[in-house]
């Protein structure tokens, strides 16, 4: 059994140096990233914020949205507007077990 | 197998009680996440990459089959139909919600397990060797002084907040299996004129900037162990670093003190504590020896016929049966290393089929390792067969314990927030290898571990063949490193190559075998044995190699 | 406000307190320990436990018997435990904190495993 590659996954164009910022929901514990408007699971509708405003942007959000979302984190795209694996990997679960990722839950409930 | 109390329980019960309530206020909003964060780190919840992880503290190792029914209950219902084994002896869930964590500590609760104090600045849970109760050459058994040194330092008001976290690891054996001198602290029982006592050391650790302890006290009489206890935390408590994150361990207050001035200050502190020190009665500890019931062999299992195994049970058998101190019996280790599975990962219906098991030939008793497998200390050698047929259909036989294919590997970036690479797809790409090539056999005894960043959950500084997952250019790259040890030859392994993609590490890896089968003076001498002997450069010639 | 072991507010300190550093080694105050009725220790973040040691060289080894004071960033959960470490006096400034830590202090000890040796 081999895990998926995650290289190239996910490319802004012409983001370079530009960041993200993620999050987990409080609850659920799963990561959303936040789109400029609202959090989101989908890591595609991830805003890409200069670099100078984002350290202020991630503390506005967790006043703000601090009983939702926790953990927040400002993540650097990286070169080429590449998004990091390790966001990669949260979006589409573990690279060893696809099965246990977002897909999990929907492929329980048409099990039951 | 340990017997809970009823106060037992109910120190459980109260404590999730609190985390409940705990848990309502974080979410009704009436407390604040940095108010409410060391409060679920106190109770072994962290947030990962893909969702809430609960560590569940295995004592010792050691549970039951109803407890592991239980775990596979909770697997089912909470998280997602599978447990991990980790590296401290400990099952972790990787899936919950927050909101269904507070059941989960309940139903913990019910069965005497729980999930405190495997996380936070504190005494963490307490890890023997497997073999504890049943090895052959035991000076004593080392769940009783375990015990209750867990139950002093659990919750304790002055030890709670430690300048970072403290592992505390104990054997009983001569033979070391469980890194005792690779902890913040660490007891070898001894005896000494007959009598059982402690050898006492600190200021190991196997984590960031790795270190072997020093010997603190030669010999302890058991009821001062706690006194001496007392004392290093206290020292280490009060002096040891609070403005660095990597630089709080007990290891670092050692080395900035020097082993001769920080020997001092322990045992000056122990001199202080006077009358307020505590004592370990030795009605107390035969009381916490007592609660450790022994299973009631059957003494005609010594007159038991040779078990009638087939070629391929008997090879199972040679390999992953351990000697056992009661004539008849034996300890069973079971490898939850498949080639291409992931390391320590057990599923539901597997850990039902091996509580039945468990309870049918090991008096309902299991034990996880640190090598990430599961051990059932008490079989009947004639039940062996049975077992194997049992063990068969549920994927329980690999039979690879203590060779090269039995991989130890953190969950690396699959799963945690620290990782710098990937851990498992290496080992699976090693662990298909080896078995494509049959090589375990020939081997010998050989230990691969790989850690996926440089907190080196998967001990890689002490394993023959230590792996460090390193971060470059956002790709997995592994640096190979050689000749580590935790036994009485403890040291610790040295790089032997730079950054080196999966594949590239994987093809590294077979030609240091591959050498090591060259150089070696005969198939007596391990591979540890022989990294001694010729040092690194033949391994790294190995490595360089490519081509 | 300065809250007692039971969770009760209590009155204003008239005497002199003797303040000690969570740094400083108490085996060089021994003389002014010895003569002090009331000492505070400090928790500059209540992730920093020493002030907890402290509190048991003092009342263990010293022998001090007067009010210990614990000040500084007071964790609500930990206040029965620095009670049983030998704290008597809880120092908190936020009203809101205050109440919450009188709450807790309100509660009986946190259940115990079978004692070992001796906590206290």
């Amino acid at each position: 059994m081999r895990s998926f590659g995650v290289e190239g996954a996910f490319l802004f164009k012409g983001a370079s140096l530009m960041k993200i910022i993620s999050g987990n929901l409080l609850d659920e514990g799963t990561p959303v990233w936040w789109t400029g408007v609202a959090w989101s699971s989908d890591i595609r509708l991830a805003a890409q914020i200069d670099p100078k405003a984002a350290e202020s942007l991630e503390k506005e959000l967790a006043g703000t949205h601090g009983q939702r979302v926790v953990s927040l984190e400002v993540v650097p795209l990286k070169a080429g507007g590449l998004m990091p694996r390790r966001q990669v990997i949260r979006q589409l679960g573990p690279t060893v077990r696809p099965d246990l990722g977002p897909l999990f839950d929907a492929r329980m409930g048409q099990a039951a | 197998m340990y017997r809970a109390e009823p106060v037992d329980i109910a120190v459980l019960k109260e404590r999730a009680h609190d985390y409940r309530d705990q848990v309502e206020r974080r979410l009704s909003g009436a407390m604040s996440e940095d108010h409410f964060k060391p409060l679920r780190l106190m109770n072994g919840l962290y947030l990962q990459l893909h969702a809430y992880m609960l560590r569940v503290a295995v004592p010792f190792g050691c549970y039951s089959a109803a407890q592991l029914r239980v775990l596979a209950t909770i697997s089912r219902r909470y998280d997602r139909h599978y447990a991990h084994v980790t590296t401290r002896q400990n099952f972790q869930f990787n899936w919950l919600k927050l909101s269904d964590t507070p059941e989960i500590l309940d139903l913990l609760a019910d069965y005497g397990l729980h999930a405190i104090q495997t996380s936070g600045s504190c005494v963490r849970a307490i890890t023997v060797d497997p073999h504890a109760g049943f090895g052959r050459h035991e000076v004593g058994d080392p769940r009783w002084i375990a015990e209750s040194i867990r139950r002093w330092t659990s919750l304790h008001p002055e030890f709670t907040f430690l300048p970072r976290k403290f592992k505390i690891a104990i054997t009983g054996d001569e033979t070391d299996r469980s890194a005792f001198r690779l902890h913040d602290l660490g007891i070898q029982l001894v005896k000494k004129d007959g009598e059982v006592g402690a050898r006492i050391f600190a200021g190991g650790g196997m984590g960031r900037g790795p270190a072997i302890g020093l010997e603190v006290v030669a010999f302890s009489p058991i009821r001062d162990v706690l006194g001496w206890v007392e004392a290093i935390l206290r020292v280490y408590n009060l002096a040891g670093r609070r403005d660095h994150l990597y630089k709080s361990r007990i290891k670092v207050l050692v080395a900035s003190l020097g082993a001769d001035a920080f020997r001092a200050e322990v045992h000056q502190a122990f001199a202080d504590a006077g009358e307020s020190r505590p004592v370990l009665s030795d009605a107390e500890y035969a009381a916490t020896a007592a609660a450790f019931s022994r299973p009631d062999f059957a003494p005609d299992a010594a007159h038991d016929p040779a078990p009638a195994l087939n070629p391929i049970q008997a090879h199972w058998a040679k390999r992953m049966a351990i000697a056992h101190v009661a004539p008849g019996y034996t300890g069973v280790m079971i490898s939850l290393k498949r080639p291409g599975g992931i390391p320590g990962d057990i599923d539901a219906d597997q850990m039902d089929g091996l509580a039945d098991l468990a309870e049918q030939f090991s008096f309902g008793e299991l034990r996880n390792t640190k090598e990430q497998n599961i051990l059932l200390p008490h079989v009947r050698l004639r039940d062996l067969p049975a077992l194997y047929d049992g063990l068969e259909p549920l994927g329980l036989t690999a039979t690879n314990s203590g060779l090269a294919s039995d991989i130890v590997s953190c969950p690396g970036m699959d799963y945690c927030n620290l990782a710098s690479a990937r851990s498992i797809p290496l080992s699976q790409v090693l662990s298909e290898r080896l078995d494509r090539l049959g090589l375990d056999d020939e081997l010998g005894p050989l230990s691969i571990k790989i850690s996926g960043c440089v907190n080196a959950c998967a001990h890689h500084h002490v394993a023959d063949i230590g792996i460090l997952g390193v971060d470059k250019t956002d790709t997995d790259y592994h640096q190979i490193l050689l000749g580590g040890a935790s036994d009485a030859n403890a040291s610790l392994a040295r790089t032997i190559s730079k950054a080196l993609t999966t594949d590239q590490t994987a093809d590294a890896v077979e030609r240091v075998l591959r050498r090591y089968l060259q150089v070696r003076t005969d198939s007596e001498e391990s591979f540890a044995a022989c990294v001694r002997r010729l040092g690194l450069t033949p391994f790294k010639e190995a490595v360089d190699a490519a081509g | 406000m300065l809250l007692d072991e039971t969770g009760l507010e209590a009155a204003p300190l008239t005497l002199d307190v003797l303040v000690i550093g969570d740094t400083t080694d108490l085996r060089s105050l021994a003389a002014e320990v010895s003569g002090a009725a009331a000492i505070a220790l400090t928790f500059p973040a209540f992730r920093n436990g020493r002030a907890y040691s402290q509190a048991a060289v003092l009342r263990k080894m010293m022998g001090f018997k007067g009010l210990l004071i614990a000040r500084g960033d007071i964790l609500v959960d930990q206040v029965r435990l620095m009670r049983e470490a030998g704290f008597n006096r809880f120092d908190v400034d936020d009203p809101a904190r205050a109440a919450a830590v009188a709450a807790m202090l309100a509660r009986p000890d946190p259940a115990r495993w079978r004692q070992t040796g001796a906590h206290a």
